[in-house]
């Protein structure tokens, strides 16, 4: 299916998502989700295309300077320039169909650990009340996430190094769940990119970038007194009178900007479940 | 025909008590229509579809009812987390692979939200 008709199907919310990039509502969960997996839907198939935009764009551009020369001097220059006017149209078009595309791009995060997050809870997620999810899906390396950049410096073999911060509060969610239980996480990255610039023994000047990312996760399960008590190895309880909110903490270290595991968020709920016996049992 | 036989959630457990449309093809057990497979052609429940690797989900990154049931049995299996189970099913042999955790009868069917003003998040205190 093209991206274009994809696109299309869309409502008017869900471009709004796509064009501002920012998600902050307050749904049942399975509104949120028939809402979010259209638009997911929408970026993997922009994905894929972008890829095939940019070798036609490539090709394109070879392709016509080719053939231009070699009608013109094979068939004359009307030839010619009927070729070199097809060919400009399907640069252009494929150039801005790449550059509208990488326009509405999100963040893996969204089809890689939101939607799956969100379809494994969902039966857990009381379907009665709402949920409040916060969504930022600019690129974690966007300029507006940006805190910090260095001036170049030199570091063995690279004559240039520029190291570049982000901070990306990308995920907010708070809701209540069948049990009783009020559940809210949120998760921020703190990526480095790297930019390393070296010459080459043939001459050539060659950069890479590397990245390094760190994702805090911080979650706070508000459990009932009347359904569950803690046990003592619990952590950070917050006692009330009708909850005990425990909160836990991992960072999930990674060197790419791939989206970190659901496992990563999921065991920390777990964990907390698991360290809970049904009130009024002895431990 | 009853109602569905089908256990939903995965921090903890309950019977979905639904009202069973059909019995799936695979396990004979009565199920809803939430708790059937489209890729069966709802003839098949989540749980078989899920026990089967040849069932993929209806498209990539759609991570519908097929993926998150076997999302629940791969991440019980492979982990050492034994959830609460509120229902009433505990001699089901279906699910005898799901290594669960039950509540007394006094604690079962409790009204699961109160009103109730602590927000249990990040400002409790």
């Amino acid at each position: 299916m093209s991206v274009l008709k994809v696109y299309r199907s869309l409502d008017a919310e869900q471009k709004r998502i796509l064009a501002e990039k920012q998600v902050d509502l307050n749904r049942p969960i399975a509104e949120l989700l028939t809402l979010l997996k259209p638009i997911a839907a929408c970026d993997r198939v922009a994905d894929k295309a972008r890829t095939r935009l940019g070798c036609t764009f490539g090709a394109g551009i070879v392709l016509t300077i080719i053939l231009t020369f070699f009608v013109a001097g094979n068939f004359g220059g009307l030839a010619a320039i009927a070729v070199l006017l097809i060919g400009l149209t399907i640069i252009i078009g494929s150039g801005w169909l790449w550059f509208w595309t990488k326009k509405i791009d999100l963040s893996n995060n969204m089809r890689d650990f939101v939607l799956p997050v969100l379809s494994v809870i969902r039966e857990d997620v009381d379907s009665n009340e709402p949920v409040h999810v916060k969504l930022d899906l600019r690129s974690p390396t966007s300029d507006a996430k940006r805190t910090s950049k260095s001036d170049p410096y030199k570091s063995g073999a690279y004559y240039k190094v520029i190291d570049s911060m982000y901070v990306d509060p990308w995920m907010e969610f708070e809701g209540a769940l069948t049990d009783g239980t009020k559940l809210s996480w949120r998760i921020t990255d703190t990526i480095r990119e790297r930019q390393k610039t070296k010459r080459n023994p043939r001459g050539k000047i060659k950069t890479k970038t590397k990245y390094a990312k760190k994702s805090d996760i911080e979650v706070a399960v508000g459990l009932r007194n009347k359904t569950y008590a803690i046990g003592s190895d619990a952590g950070d309880v917050k006692s009330g009178d009708k909850r005990n909110t425990v909160q836990m903490y991992h960072r999930h270290r990674s060197a790419s900007l791939d989206p970190i595991p659901t496992e990563a968020l999921i065991g920390l709920i777990t964990a907390v479940y698991s360290k809970t016996r049904p009130a009024g049992k002895e431990a | 025909m009853g109602t569905c036989m089908a256990r939903k959630g995965f921090l903890t457990l309950s019977d979905c008590g639904n009202p069973a449309v059909t019995s799936c093809s695979t396990c004979a057990r009565p199920m809803c229509t939430m708790h059937l497979a489209p890729q069966s052609g709802f003839t098949q429940c989540l749980d078989c579809a899920a026990r089967d690797p040849n069932v993929k989900p209806q498209a990539d990154d759609d991570y519908d009812g097929v993926w998150a049931h076997r999302y629940r049995n791969d991440y019980y299996s492979s982990s050492s987390y034994r959830p609460y189970y509120y229902g009433s099913s505990y001699s089901d042999t279906y699910y005898d692979d799901q290594d669960v955790r039950s509540f007394d009868d006094d604690v079962n069917g409790q009204a699961a939200v109160e009103d109730d003003t602590e927000t249990g998040g990040f400002q409790a205190s």
